[in-house]
């Protein structure tokens, strides 16, 4: 039997107790019962599903209000902006004249609202977005901080709303215009052999919506004679690339449409200039023809239509999101009942993200798949974590602060193999569909975060939890004060330092969402009695790394 | 015993004695549990090979237009190439003019910024192998138009071309890549250290269904700083980690302990052996590719070090998806190539490593011949190169298209060029060089004899 979180209680107890000394008292009203371990294990597990990482304020949030009003409240808070990030940082850097925003101050504001921003659940979807929809600054406009950012912040503010907008907003923005080449493409020109870029016309399709071949509402594939079914030829995409022709930094004009430094405008979307337009008819997914003598914006709604309306976006789209966000193996049941949300959120909208958000993360698979599992021979319910996202749970839980007030660190890709929108191509860091071979591969189960945790990088991250811990907290005797490092707090902790049974009750809710079977108990609690010699802190940080590194914490179950 | 895919694989070479082709012993699914008994007697091992040999993959990430690295310069054809490449096209008189030890259909030319590649060809050390790609089997337009061949599954995907690439077996329905495949074969299974060695961390070319690539950088590899074994402070630290790991029943989990595991074990080896390799006074260019070159040349000096008779290296270079810009970033980016491979071609030379050493380019596939403006879409087949003193250089290897017409028999559209030798033929030769019997290539290219040649002659 568990004990229950001692701190935890008596704070609830003292907030609901606080009622004023009048004269005759009523009949004294039941206080709520205290939460329980379970309970608040629950919440955390939930917690490091749909944000950066549990923090104990959420956890009591969520345990009070419940998953569900927990996801409207935060779907309901307003975006943190990267870019007004940015724009406030900026003056306070006194930055010469011939110096610009760097990469470094992009990745400050992404870690500083991953880390603090109370809009978690936006954030988090955000960041599963920017790995599907993705552009990366390692290209040619990588000096475009705030454009960069730009590109974040529409995935921010289209988390929610309709998926169909949000494939709109992606096609017209510059940063992506950029990326996949279909800013300044131009319909095609026979003399010199120009025909239009195939581009974005193949990527927004194998990428962003349907996938190459056809797919069941379960996001299975649909097999014919054995073979699956390829959801396009190379017509279909010629055709699609003629569609998006036209278009441009807004602002631009036809005679200035060549001029791409004066036209540059990475903050608006593109618009289109007409004369660059292929009016030809276009053959499009499922029979559909663009019919001829179109505007470029017309030609663009009833694509950006034909392929919203594939029957292949739903699964496609909803199956990513959860082995994003929740499990890489997820049963066909549970993408099936997603999937149909997509398609009708109950009230006849097609696309609600939203109600895809809310469909993941309180269906029955997110909520009870680890308990389900636990007993199993092998498990197999949950996700590698990212690394990334590890070193902002440990942030976020620890209530990590810098002693110059910031949240620098300049580091990400070294240490963990990624770095926000900095994917090597437009593949993003891992595929979503990487089967490392041994058993998982064996088991026809997938492990897509695995293909980054190289040995080398595996040994960096291991590194990167030894400086946040062992050495990168608060108590650590340092003479310097003005620097960039990021240090946890103990403090929460040491009230509990001498209880390893309060200790890890703590530890195990918070981080490991109440997984920690008793043999992982067991192991922890006789490695921190061994060194009751040492000094407070140093056990505590040692006993905090080797949960950060274990292969029980490396699984968010 | 229980039946995996190393023993699969491993018992189709055994049986493959007396039998024909590939094919029928894929097809033939009951040999498998027959011929299992005899797979133990197939030698293994680290006493197999008594020489060093290496094979080094550079990658071109994206689709190389090696239309536009290899050009016509006899003036009919460049003309050809002029008018279907309009502003991509070089000027006839930049090209680097290159003079093949065989005769072929029409003098060949290279772009300026390939001067190191011309000093390599000319000196023997270096060939190309034209116009070779992902087939299923020989394909003529007909066939393609009509679908009367199988095609590769999903032409012109990035991922799923690479896949093709590095496997050479796009219908298995778990992906080995070719090198994975030779060292479930012939690595020596008492070495904890990987015959596959990657500079670009997970790649499909060297995962086997055993065996697994190491990854490591440019910078050779990190140590661990809080759980290193050589500290004593770690001792304790280590061990409770070590039972984490144990208690661990998690599938994900276990996977995750596995990289660890091979991390600790190979570590040391790998660092001391990198710190001990000799220095050379070969100069390499500043580029990521040339640092990650001048770190395989230390490794393959280490070869004994790591007690590993074959090595494969796996190296990738990126930013070849030349969709827009391509008029100045395709030369620049083959620049990078050209003069990393002459600056690795001379360290090679100096560690006396040269006749050992293999480099071969892969690149997953070439790219319109047609210009969508600024730049070129995602094609088929294309041009390759392979460096090294084994290469019987300054030749050019299989099949050039008559010319660059559009709308030819080689053109399925666009100026997207149908192969005429097959990526089976290339690796497979690569790997006939490295070692590997008849019965081992028949095994681990089930689709080769489907295409007439198997040796295509540029190894000697």
């Amino acid at each position: 039997m568990k004990k229950v979180f001692v701190l935890l209680i008596t704070l609830l107890l003292t907030s609901c107790g606080g009622s004023s000394e009048t004269t005759t008292p009523p009949a004294p009203p039941t206080p709520p019962a205290p939460p329980t371990q379970a309970e608040l294990s629950a919440s955390a597990r939930f917690l490091n599903q749909a944000t950066f990482g549990a923090n104990i304020a959420m956890v009591k949030n969520v345990t009070n209000i419940g998953l569900s009003n927990w996801l409207d409240e935060q779907m309901a808070l307003p975006t943190s902006s990267h870019v007004e990030y940015l724009v406030e940082l900026e003056p306070t850097l006194n930055l010469s004249d011939d110096e610009r925003l760097k990469r470094r101050d992009r990745l400050e504001a992404w870690f500083n609202h991953s880390i603090t921003a109370p809009d978690q659940l936006r954030q988090r979807v955000a960041f599963a977005l920017s790995e599907i929809f993705v552009i990366s600054d390692q290209t040619t406009f990588n000096e475009d901080i705030v454009g960069i950012a730009n590109y974040y912040d529409l995935l921010l503010n289209s988390a929610f709303g309709n998926y169909r907008d949000l494939l709109e907003h992606v096609t017209l923005s510059p940063i992506m215009g950029m990326y996949l080449s279909m800013l300044g493409n131009q319909k095609p020109n026979e003399v010199e052999n120009i025909r239009p870029d195939e581009n974005y016309a193949r990527e927004i399709m194998q990428l962003f919506s349907i996938g190459l071949v056809e797919l069941n509402i379960d996001g299975t594939e649909v097999k014919e004679n054995g073979n699956s079914i390829p959801t396009y030829d190379q017509n279909i995409i010629k055709a699609f690339a003629h569609v998006y022709t036209g278009w441009n930094f807004s602002g631009a004009t036809e005679a200035t449409w060549w001029q791409f430094y004066r036209n540059y405008e990475s903050m608006e979307p593109m618009v289109a200039i007409a004369s660059f337009h292929d009016s030809g008819e276009k053959p499009l997914l499922n029979g559909f023809i663009v019919p001829a003598n179109q505007t470029p914006e017309q030609d663009l709604e009833m694509a950006l239509d034909n392929i919203f309306n594939h029957q292949n976006v739903s699964p496609f789209i909803s199956k990513q999101l959860i082995k994003k966000l929740v499990t890489s193996n997820p049963s066909s049941a549970y993408v099936e009942r997603v999937a149909l949300v997509f398609n009708d959120n109950g009230n006849g909208v097609r696309g609600d993200l939203g109600s895809v958000i809310k469909a993941i993360f309180l269906d029955e698979e997110a909520i009870n798949g680890f308990s389900n599992d636990k007993d199993n021979t092998l498990q197999t319910f949950g996700k590698i974590r990212e690394p990334i996202i590890r070193a902002v749970h440990l942030w976020r839980a620890f209530s990590a602060s810098s002693p110059n007030g910031r949240f620098q660190f300049d580091w990400p890709s070294y240490f963990f193999a990624q770095a926000p929108l900095s994917a090597p191509h437009v593949f993003n860091f891992f595929s979503p569909n990487y089967s490392p071979p041994g058993a998982i591969n064996d088991n026809n189960l997938i492990a897509p975060e695995l293909e980054i945790v190289t040995e080398n990088y595996l040994t960096r991250t291991s590194n990167f939890f030894a400086y946040s811990t062992l050495w990168g907290h608060t108590e650590f005797e340092d003479e310097s004060t003005k620097d960039e490092r990021i240090l946890i707090d103990l403090s929460s902790l040491k009230s509990m330092a001498n209880d390893i049974d309060e200790l890890l009750d703590y530890l195990d809710m918070l981080l490991l969402g109440g997984t920690m079977n008793d043999e992982m108990r067991a192991i922890l609690t006789t490695a921190y009695q061994e060194l009751n010699d040492e000094e407070v802190n140093e056990r505590l940080s040692n006993l905090l790394f080797l949960i950060m590194i274990s292969p029980q914490y490396t699984v968010q179950k | 015993m229980k039946l995996n895919r190393r023993n699969f694989i491993k018992s189709m070479v055994s049986s493959s004695i007396g039998s024909s082709t590939a094919r029928g012993m894929l097809g033939n699914m009951t040999l498998m549990g027959s011929t299992l008994a005899s797979s133990s007697a197939f030698a293994l091992g680290g006493d197999r090979f008594n020489d060093y040999k290496a094979l080094v993959c550079i990658f071109l990430h994206g689709g190389n237009d090696s239309f536009n690295m290899l050009v016509p310069t006899s003036n009919n054809e460049y003309q050809i190439y002029k008018n279907v490449r309009q502003n991509l096209a070089f000027e006839q008189s930049d090209l680097l003019s290159i003079t093949p030890n065989s005769a072929v259909p029409y003098s060949l030319g290279l772009p300026s910024s390939m001067s190191a590649t011309q000093q390599l060809f000319q000196q023997g050390n270096l060939a190309f192998i034209a116009n070779t790609g992902t087939l299923l089997q020989p394909t003529l337009k007909n066939d393609a138009l009509q679908n009367s061949v199988p095609l590769p599954p999903q032409l012109f995907s990035h991922n799923d071309q690479q896949k093709h690439w590095q496997t050479a077996w796009p219908e298995q329905v778990a992906y080995t890549g070719w090198a994975g495949r030779m060292a479930d074969l012939i690595m020596d299974t008492q070495n904890p250290l990987s015959m596959n060695l990657s500079l670009d961390g997970s790649n499909l070319l060297q995962t086997g269904t055993t065996s697994l690539p190491y990854s490591l950088d440019e910078s050779g590899v990190t140590t661990f700083e809080a759980i290193n074994p050589d500290e004593p402070w770690n001792t304790h630290r280590l061990e409770v980690f070590q039972q984490l790991m144990n208690a661990d029943k998690h599938i994900l989990g276990q996977a995750h302990s596995s990289i660890y595991n091979r991390a600790q074990n190979n570590i040391n080896v790998v660092a001391n052996s990198i710190e001990n390799a000799d220095a050379t006074n070969a100069i390499y260019p500043d580029n990521p590719l040339a640092k990650k070159l001048m770190m395989v040349a230390k490794l393959a000096s280490s070869q004994q070090a790591l007690s590993h008779p074959r090595q494969v290296f796996f190296v990738s270079l990126g930013g070849f998806d030349t969709h827009d810009n391509q008029a100045i970033s395709h030369p620049e980016l083959l620049q990078g190539l050209s003069e990393s491979l002459l600056a690795f071609n001379n360290d090679l030379q100096a560690r006396g490593l040269a006749n050992n050493v293999t480099t071969f380019t892969m690149s997953e596939f070439g790219r319109t011949l047609t210009s969508n403006g600024d730049g070129t879409d995602h094609g088929w087949g294309g041009h390759q190169m392979i460096m090294g003193g084994a290469v019987k250089g300054g030749d050019i290897y299989g099949t050039m298209p008559e010319d660059l017409s559009l709308d030819s028999d080689d053109d399925l559209g666009d100026g997207r060029i149908i192969p005429t030798t097959s990526v089976d033929q290339y690796s497979a030769t690569l790997a006939k060089w490295f070692g590997l019997t008849e019965n081992e290539i028949t095994a681990i290219f089930p689709n080769l004899s489907r295409f007439n040649e198997s040796d295509l002659g540029f190894m000697s």
